[in-house]
Order: C-alpha cells, then sequence, then structure tokens
C-alpha cells in the first residue's frame, strides 16, 4: 500500500505506521521552530529595543551599543537554532524503524526543544536589553557589562540545553515497540522537558538581567554580582534538572 | 522499549550513535560504555566533501564517522580520527605561535609579540577580576580553553577542515576537566567545609545537626547538570551551525553559499561560543573557591 493510500483510519495499523511517523516528524518539527520563534522574536525585540533606547539617551556611544545589541542577539539565537536543528532534523532525517512509540517520541522531540527555547531566548533577550540600556548609562563599563551578559546568558541557555538533550535521545534512539503507554511515556517525556525549560529559562533570565543592570551602576561590584547572579540562577534552574532527570526516567525507565 | 538496539539514525549509515547514552542507564555495562564512551561516536555530521554526494532522495548520505576500533580482551577501543587529527592540529598551531612569538621577546614588541601579549593580559585581568590574588592560578586554563576552542570552532571555514568540537568527545571532555578542577579547587581552599556545603541547610533538632541527604542529592544532580549544560551547549551550537549548513546548501544545490555561512556561524557563533565557554569554566571555580 502506498503512503498516499493510507486512510486516516489506517494510520494507527502497522500498515500505516510508517506514515504515521513520517507524519509526526513533521508535526514535531512544526512544534519546534513554531515555539522557539515566538519566544526568540519576543527576546531579541526586547534588546533591539532597549539598544535604541539607548542611543537615545547616549549617541556617542552609539556603536558600541550596536555591537553589543548584535552579540546579544547572536546568543539569544542559538536558542532557535537548536530548535531549527531539530527541526530540520525532523523533516530530513531518515525514520529508523517506524513504529507507534517512534511517532510520538518524534513529536516529543519537537515539543521539548520548541517550548524549551521559547523561555530561554525570552530570558537572555531580557537580559541582553538591560545590557543595553546599561551600556548607554555607563558606557565605560563596556568590558565587564559584556562578560557579565554572556555569562548570564549562556546559564540561561542551560535550560534549552537539557530539552536539547532530550530531543537529540528522543530522535536518534530506537522506539520499535507499538504500545501506548511507552508511547504516551515518551510525549510525556518531550512535556516534561519542554516546559520544564520555559521558567527557568525566563527566571534566571530575570536575575541575569538585574545582574547586568548593577554592574552598570556600580561597576565595582561587578565579581560580587556575577557570584551571587549565578548561584541564584543555579537555585532557579534546579527545577530545569528535575524535569531533565523525569524526561530520561521517562525515556528509559517506564 | 528496545534500549539496548544500536541506536542509529537512519538504515544505511551510523550517522549518529549514542549507545553510550543508553548503556548509562543499564547498570552493568557503565564499565564497557565509559570505554566506548572514550571513542564514542556522537560526533560529526556534515562536512563540505560529503555535500558532493547528496542526491535528489534528500539527505540520505550525510556521510560516515571514520573510525579506528581495537579489540582488547572484551573491550573495544574506539578511535576518530579525524577529531583527534584536527585536535593535534589545532595543538601545533598554538605551540607554534607560542615559539615564534617568544622566540626573541623585545622591550619593544613586534606584531606578533603584541598579539599574544595582548590576549594573554586580557585573560589575566580577566581571572584577576573574578578570583583576586588567586586568578594567576587559573589563568592558564581559562585562556588555553578559550584559545584551543576559537580555533577549533573557526577551522571549518578552510576546505577539508573538521571541527573538533563537532564530536561530542571533545566538548565533553573539556567540560570533565572543568568538572574536576571546580571540585578539587574547592576542597584545596575550603578544605572539609566544601563538601560539608553540600549538604547544608542542615536538619537541627536541639543542639545537633543533622547532614541533609536529600539538600545533597540535589546539589550533586545540580554539579551533574552543570556538566552536562557546559558540553552540550558548545557542542549543539557547533553541531547546530554544520547542519543548517549541509541542509540550506542541499537546498539551494549552491556550493558556493556554505562558505559564506559557514564564515558567519564559524566567526560569530564559534568565538562567542568560545568565550561563553571559558568564562563558564572560571565562573565556576569562582563560585566554588571565593569566600565572602
Amino acid at each position: 500500500m502506498g503512503p498516499e493510500e493510507i486512510t486516516l483510519s489506517q494510520l494507527f495499523t502497522p500498515d500505516g505506521v510508517a506514515v504515521l511517523a513520517r507524519l509526526a516528524a513533521y508535526l514535531g518539527a512544526a512544534f519546534a521552530i513554531g515555539m522557539a520563534a515566538i519566544g526568540t522574536g519576543i527576546g531579541n525585540g526586547h534588546t533591539a529595543d532597549q539598544a535604541c533606547t539607548g542611543m537615545t539617551r547616549q549617541p556617542a556611544a552609539k556603536d558600541s551599543i550596536f555591537r553589543l545589541m548584535l552579540i546579544s542577539q547572536a546568543v539569544t539565537e542559538s536558542a532557535a537554532i537548536f530548535a531549527l536543528v531539530i527541526s530540520l532534523l525532523l523533516i530530513f532525517g531518515g525514520i529508523d524503524q517506524p513504529s507507534l512509540e517512534k511517532a510520538w517520541a518524534l513529536v516529543a522531540a519537537g515539543i521539548a526543544v520548541g517550548f524549551g527555547a521559547a523561555g530561554a531566548a525570552l530570558g537572555s533577550g531580557l537580559t541582553g536589553a538591560n545590557a543595553c540600556k546599561g551600556l548607554a548609562r555607563h558606557p565605560r563599563t563596556q568590558g565587564s557589562l559584556t562578560v557579565t551578559m554572556l555569562t548570564a546568558q549562556a546559564v540561561v541557555q542551560t535550560s534549552v540545553v537539557f530539552a536539547l538533550v532530550v530531543s537529540l535521545i528522543l530522535i536518534i534512539s530506537s522506539f520499535p515497540g507499538n504500545s501506548w503507554v511507552h508511547a504516551m511515556a515518551l510525549l510525556g517525556a518531550g512535556i516534561s522537558a519542554g516546559f520544564g525549560a520555559i521558567g527557568p529559562g525566563m527566571g534566571t533570565g530575570f536575575a541575569g538581567s538585574k545582574a547586568v543592570d548593577g554592574v552598570s551602576r556600580n561597576p565595582s561590584a561587578s565579581p560580587l554580582l556575577t557570584r551571587t547572579m549565578l548561584l541564584g540562577q543555579a537555585v532557579a534552574q534546579s527545577t530545569s534538572i528535575y524535569s531533565l532527570v523525569i524526561a530520561l526516567l521517562l525515556i528509559f525507565a517506564v | 522499549m528496545g534500549r539496548l538496539l544500536p541506536l542509529t539514525l537512519s538504515n544505511e549509515t551510523g550517522i549518529m550513535n549514542m549507545e553510550w547514552i543508553n548503556s548509562l542507564f543499564i547498570g552493568q555495562e557503565i564499565a564497557i560504555s565509559i570505554l566506548e564512551q572514550i571513542g564514542g561516536r556522537l560526533s560529526l555530521l556534515s562536512s563540505p566533501r560529503a555535500l558532493l554526494f547528496l542526491t535528489s532522495e534528500g539527505l540520505g548520505d550525510i556521510g560516515s564517522v571514520p573510525q579506528m576500533a581495537w579489540s582488547v580482551g572484551q573491550f573495544q577501543i574506539k578511535i576518530n580520527p579525524l577529531p583527534l587529527l584536527m585536535t593535534w592540529l589545532i595543538m601545533a598551531f598554538w605551540i607554534l605561535l607560542a615559539w615564534l612569538g617568544t622566540r626573541n621577546l623585545k622591550e619593544r614588541p613586534g606584531p606578533l609579540q603584541t598579539v599574544l601579549e595582548l590576549i594573554v593580559g586580557a585573560f589575566d585581568d580577566l581571572c584577576r577580576d573574578t578570583l583576586g590574588a588567586r586568578g594567576r592560578r587559573y589563568m592558564p586554563l581559562v585562556a588555553t580553553l578559550f584559545l584551543f576552542i576559537v580555533v577549533a570552532n573557526v577551522i571549518g571555514i578552510f576546505p577539508g577542515m573538521e571541527e573538533p568540537t563537532k564530536d561530542m568527545n571533545t566538548p565533553m571532555a573539556f567540560a570533565v576537566i572543568v568538572f574536576f578542577v571546580v571540585h578539587i579547587s574547592g576542597f584545596y581552599y575550603k578544605g572539609f567545609r566544601y563538601f560539608v556545603e553540600f549538604f547544608e541547610p542542615m536538619i537541627e533538632i536541639g543542639p545537633i545537626k543533622i547532614p541533609n541527604l536529600f539538600m545533597f542529592a540535589l546539589n550533586a544532580v545540580g554539579e551533574i547538570g552543570k556538566v552536562i549544560s557546559h558540553a552540550f551547549r558548545l557542542f549543539g551550537n557547533i553541531l547546530g551551525g554544520s547542519i543548517i549548513i549541509l541542509v540550506i546548501s542541499w537546498l539551494c544545490r549552491n556550493f558556493a553559499l556554505p562558505i559564506f555561512l559557514k564564515a558567519f556561524l564559524g566567526i560569530g557563533i564559534g568565538v562567542i561560543q568560545a568565550f561563553v565557554f571559558a568564562m563558564l569554566a572560571l565562573t565556576y571555580v569562582a563560585v566554588a573557591i571565593v569566600e565572602d
């Protein structure tokens, strides 16, 4: 039976499972890049917004503000790059041993990295926005401001990195079975990793944005601020680690 | 759930193989997996040469990982020659540059000496700002991480070269090095108190303090999470860049475009990620050793 002849009711039969897996891969690809685009767009827009405001206040520093904005946006963009990669893998990658479980795993892979990227990109966009604002306030702090911003954004992106790990495992592993229980466990793994990354991504972004704000107000406190920020972010981040653990348990232990 | 099967992306080519991740969860195979992981195959995807073989059937043949394997008793030792070769090339590059730059040091430095002094001076300042007087001790590690990774990320621009950071083994090795450096220096400077901190806040029953095992579990998972995120952040960015280049150049069947894309992703993303990797190593050390 050719792929075109499969009807909706036959999708879940052994004949239709190859089509089902393909379909799931496309759905997952849409989830991944669609959700990631929301967060990344808003985050990057925030940064550009504050860069414009900053240039209005301090036109003399326009070059360094512009440079900082581009650096920040490139880092924010890497969350979307993760999602784009997963999308491309889902669309163009071959599906090894299509099965019911594999189909749900592919949808889950898209959900994980999509939602994860949304949160992390929002958070790191917020950090970049405050860095641009701070640079306009105090152009001499450019060096320590850039370093603090990059460190903060790297930690913010930890949650999307965890989501990416789960997505890669879901895409690359083979799940030959056809059990609905395991299929839903795999979907749950994707939801856990993806939704679990939204909050930590935004929360660590709040911490990062206030830290860069503080560096621009009081440059001498920057080592203290960076350390405090990192400790606070580690606590905020821990929930995304829990969801990573739950996702791995759902994939490998259920 | 079939987790003992070899895990491959497609049937024909073993593009990505994550057996080691699987076997991490199977207890008895951990010993084997660690050995396998040394030559594990979660590596490469694209190379400019492999683009030649792309057909209209899609991204079927992305290229396989050249691997050498030896059997030692019941274990198999695998090596990925290409990342290894690139790693040695980068090391040779920096050693040669350092030798040329320091051959005859002058009061009024020549161009090469000036550049090298700028790099070393910048990292020296950075480490001293973060760690104070102890910064000197960590400057070589942080600067080396940056210098190695920045060349590793950019080297893909040159035809025939492959980024060694695209192979999971390279970033993972760096992250594990940083992990050990952080905890050993924490123990070195704070003594036993460093490990006690993992159990805080303690449970207090009257005057007796009981170590909080629950907090220890949370902290330990957090520390392992740091290693995973540290390694995968670099790996994901570099691998992601190459997959995007591969797919886009396949879509437009254009041979010139990948070079420009590589320049953007390699220089733009690669340099930032190298700096982020080094800075995170520095801040992890700072969190472990600095006392207020």
